[in-house]
């Protein structure tokens, strides 16, 4: 990997409170798994990165910081973005439901782009028996909207990998594909020294 | 975000569905929007009545204006070809389109980077699905936008098919300088309306200083990763009738082919003795009693460089400004050079709108919980105490804290009597050239035009390329301020006059040729609630504050340190913003969060909306309506 040609894409989250997202993160970024839902503070921005088609990516993934409860997310949070994970929890039919108001929402907030935006739509929770959304229901869905559909549970590490790479994937297709790409050749702000950590 | 990240629990509400109030950034549509709303003179009533109810005997309510009343004088003009103007409309557009359509790419047809034809026939921008925003005002909620949302869904793939074009258009400009200097690119208003949503226009136009508070707590509490930043690229002057590059560092000044070889030393060696001007008392102290202007004219420079000096370096006034505050201002700018870039200024991509939406979400990450579109009726005082227990807002909710954070424009007419504003003139302007063309399109440039009358205020013009991710391909957006004398029209278009060509095509003379073309302009006043003293509110609990709106300056410091002052009077104890811990740290149970979080640090919050932190029953919380960061 040439260190130096890393491709910085930024991926965002998106879905109804509860539905796993960020247990969905951690699992793909940590592999750690918490049982309890309790709001998760401090966690807003997760890096993975890894090598797609011998391109070393670095993966932003930007987690919704609680602000889809009353669905009032920042709109920088969509700027720049380059996929969207799409997710639901398919114990809960509202959450699937509410899927194409937050497609919509996605599309009409990022700035337009010459091709279609890579997403993804993953069902979470299969590993619970309690199912509400079958799955052809939501494989459906996605298929009318063209997107990768992706059964997963955060909870057993099911396809979360897979799902996240998939997106991945089509991210950098996306990107390379982009003119303007080069024209935003930003300048990141970063600390001079790490930040140090105060004891308890 | 300050408050949440000490482990107070926050709750931030905004009338409006956009976060940012008078610091907010908006798409062209969602512009259009704004402009209307406040081109009306309705006054909302859609009061809760019931809400008396939740008021016990031994209280007391302060109500909240109804109406936000910061914005005046908005006046609008279109100055792309008449027919263009005509057909196109946000909504409904759709049969006339391709109509128009034939006929714009017969006109353009011979320009190589023009669009392709399947472009003419696309349905027009998302943008109008979006009738929502122009509702802001309304608490409405968020399932209520069924309707919108099918027809957004519609037309989003028309916009991805609108994309192609436009990409394709990007490939063909492969040499783009030696296509311009042949033909001008015809930008129409059309075209401006269907790429709406590539135009981030900010309501308020600043710049980031190098060195400043802003970029010290965006990189001290993090808040930085959340956002990207581009570096201005030009500093400009305007002198007997022509833009001119400044230079400022020392490259640009052994490399300026505009300065003669006595010059450049010249302004060297000022410049040097500026950066350590303490150091060298003797060199000033006779003066101190002059204004700068006057200093500078005993200094050995020639006329266009001490108008370089005094209005695009130090910016300052020629008559109310004196030769230490100039000396200052001299040496901030220096002091900012090369640290990102050429010059002193970085600008955000997507435009100042970004940064308070930063340090939101900053907030909500720590806990913060956001309502958009949630208006608040009033406050609710404890008689005995005289402090504020509770607010009750527009859907009948009782929601009780401990402090209040209220942002000016919320307050009535009845609390800012005796308050005395200032007013901001504003304008921006959608041009298809820059000012100054040189060899490279993408320049991010600032302007400092003189008043012509003196003692009146100069004017900043802050020229975004496309680049910055502001303004759509082949376009420029431009925005003018200046601290108001009249209306924003009459303090800024001679300005807009001098720069650029107002004309339309068939009018234009062969001196305006040269000059860019102004496709679309807007001229509005704002408030300029900044350096209010709290005491001038009348009747005020002490726990609640009041943020101010944007001020005129340049930079970001009043806000930043309004913020910090704040903030330090509800918890003096507290850091402001420390560094956050590692950020893929994980905290999960938040009751275990307060006593350890009081050791992390804190993020500053900059929230230009009214927020209202909310506390349970039984928790110390602090509870804050703000406007601005905090």
């Amino acid at each position: 990997m040439d260190a130096s040609k890393k491709v910085d894409l930024k991926i965002i989250i998106i879905g109804a409170l509860g539905v796993g997202k960020t247990s969905l993160l951690h699992q793909y970024v940590h592999k750690t798994f918490y049982e309890d839902y309790r709001t998760t503070l401090g966690a807003s921005i997760l890096t993975k990165v890894l090598a797609v088609d011998n391109t070393p990516l670095k993966l932003q993934i930007w987690d919704t910081g609680g602000q889809e409860r009353f669905r009032s997310m920042v709109s920088t949070f969509y700027k720049g973005s380059d996929g969207c994970v799409l997710a639901f929890d398919v114990t809960d039919r509202e959450s699937f439901e509410s899927l194409d108001n937050w497609r919509d929402d996605f599309l009409e907030k990022v700035i337009p782009r010459e091709q279609d935006f890579p997403m993804v739509v993953l069902g979470n929770k299969i590993d619970i028996c309690d199912r509400q959304v079958p799955k052809e229901i939501a494989s459906a869905w996605c298929k009318e909207k063209d997107i990768p559909y992706f059964e997963v549970s955060a909870k057993n590490n099911i396809n979360v990998a897979e799902a996240f790479e998939t997106l991945a994937k089509q991210a950098l297709m996306t990107h390379k594909g982009i003119f303007e790409s080069y024209l935003t050749d930003s300048i990141k702000l970063t600390p001079n020294d790490k930040p140090k950590k105060s004891c308890c | 975000a300050a408050c949440a990240r000490s482990g107070q629990r926050v709750l931030h509400v905004d009338s409006r569905n956009y976060y940012g109030g008078n610091w907010a950034s908006f798409s062209f549509s969602g512009l259009l929007s704004w402009i209307k709303e406040n081109q009306q003179k309705t006054d909302i009533n859609d009061e809760c009545e019931d809400w008396r109810k939740l008021i016990l005997e031994n209280e007391e309510v302060i109500s909240l204006s109804k109406k936000d009343k910061t914005i005046q004088h908005v006046e609008d003009f279109c100055f792309g070809d008449q027919d263009s103007a005509e057909d196109v409309e946000e909504a409904g557009a759709l049969p006339k389109l391709p109509v128009f359509g034939a006929s714009g790419a017969e006109g353009v047809a011979q320009e190589s980077e023009k669009e392709c034809p399947p472009v003419e026939s696309a349905v027009p921008e998302v943008e109008s699905a979006e009738p929502e925003k122009a509702t802001g005002t309304e608490p409405a909620s968020a399932m209520e936008g069924n309707d919108t949302e099918i027809t957004s869904e519609n037309e989003s793939s028309h916009s991805a098919a609108l994309g192609e074009s436009t990409l394709e258009s990007g490939k063909t400009e492969a040499a783009p300088s030696e296509i311009s200097a042949q033909e001008p690119k015809k930008i129409t208003y059309s075209q401006i309306v269907r790429e709406g949503r590539r135009f981030n226009i900010d309501l308020v136009s600043k710049l980031l200083y190098s060195r400043g508070l802003l970029i010290d707590l965006l990189i001290k509490s993090n808040v930085s990763r959340y956002a990207e930043f581009k570096n201005a690229t030009r500093i400009l002057a305007f002198r007997e009738g022509k833009v001119e590059q400044v230079p400022c560092s020392r490259a640009d000044v052994f490399n300026s082919r505009q300065l003669t070889m006595v010059e450049k030393r010249m302004l060297m060696k000022f410049l040097t003795f500026c950066l350590d001007y303490e150091q060298h008392p003797d060199e000033y102290q006779d003066y101190e009693n002059s204004t700068f202007a006057q200093f500078l004219r005993t200094r050995k420079l020639t006329p266009s460089l001490q108008h370089f000096i005094l209005h695009s370096i130090a910016m300052v006034s020629e008559t109310d400004c004196s030769t230490l505050e100039g000396l200052q201002a001299t040496k901030k700018f220096l002091q900012c050079l090369g640290r990102y870039g050429n010059t002193p200024f970085l600008f955000p991509l997507y435009g100042q709108g970004e940064i308070p939406q930063c340090f939101c979400r900053m907030c909500a990450v720590f806990g913060g919980i956001y309502c958009l579109r949630h208006s608040v009726q009033c406050l609710v005082v404890d008689k005995e105490s005289g402090r504020c227990k509770a607010i009750v807002d527009h859907f009948g909710q009782r929601i009780s804290a401990n402090y209040f954070i209220v942002e000016d424009s919320y307050l009535s007419e009845s609390v800012c009597t005796n308050v005395c504003y200032r007013q901001i003139s504003r304008a921006v302007l959608i041009t298809d050239q820059s000012v100054l063309n040189t060899d490279s399109e993408q320049q991010v440039s600032i302007l400092t035009v003189p008043p012509v009358d003196l003692g009146k205020p100069a004017v900043c013009v802050i020229e975004l390329c496309s680049s910055t991710m502001t303004c759509m391909k082949d376009t420029y957006l431009v925005h003018l301020t200046c601290p108001s004398t009249k209306t924003a029209r009459e303090d800024l278009e001679p300005v807009v006059q001098k720069l650029f060509n107002l004309n339309t095509e068939k009018e234009t003379n062969n001196e305006e040729l040269e000059k860019p073309r102004v496709l679309w302009a807007v001229y509005f006043n704002m408030r300029d609630s900044s350096g209010v003293d709290k005491n001038s509110y009348d009747g005020l609990p002490s726990n609640v504050y009041v943020c101010s709106g944007p001020d005129s300056a340049l930079g970001n410091d009043c806000a930043v340190k309004q913020a910090e002052t704040i903030f330090q009077e509800m918890f003096p104890t507290e850091e402001f913003c420390p560094p956050p811990p590692n950020p893929e740290d994980i905290i999960y149970d938040e009751d275990e969060i307060v006593p350890e979080e009081s050791g992390f640090s804190n993020s500053a919050e900059t929230k230009p909306e009214s927020s209202t932190e909310e506390g349970s029953s039984g928790d110390s919380t602090a509870v804050k309506k703000e406007d601005n960061e905090e």
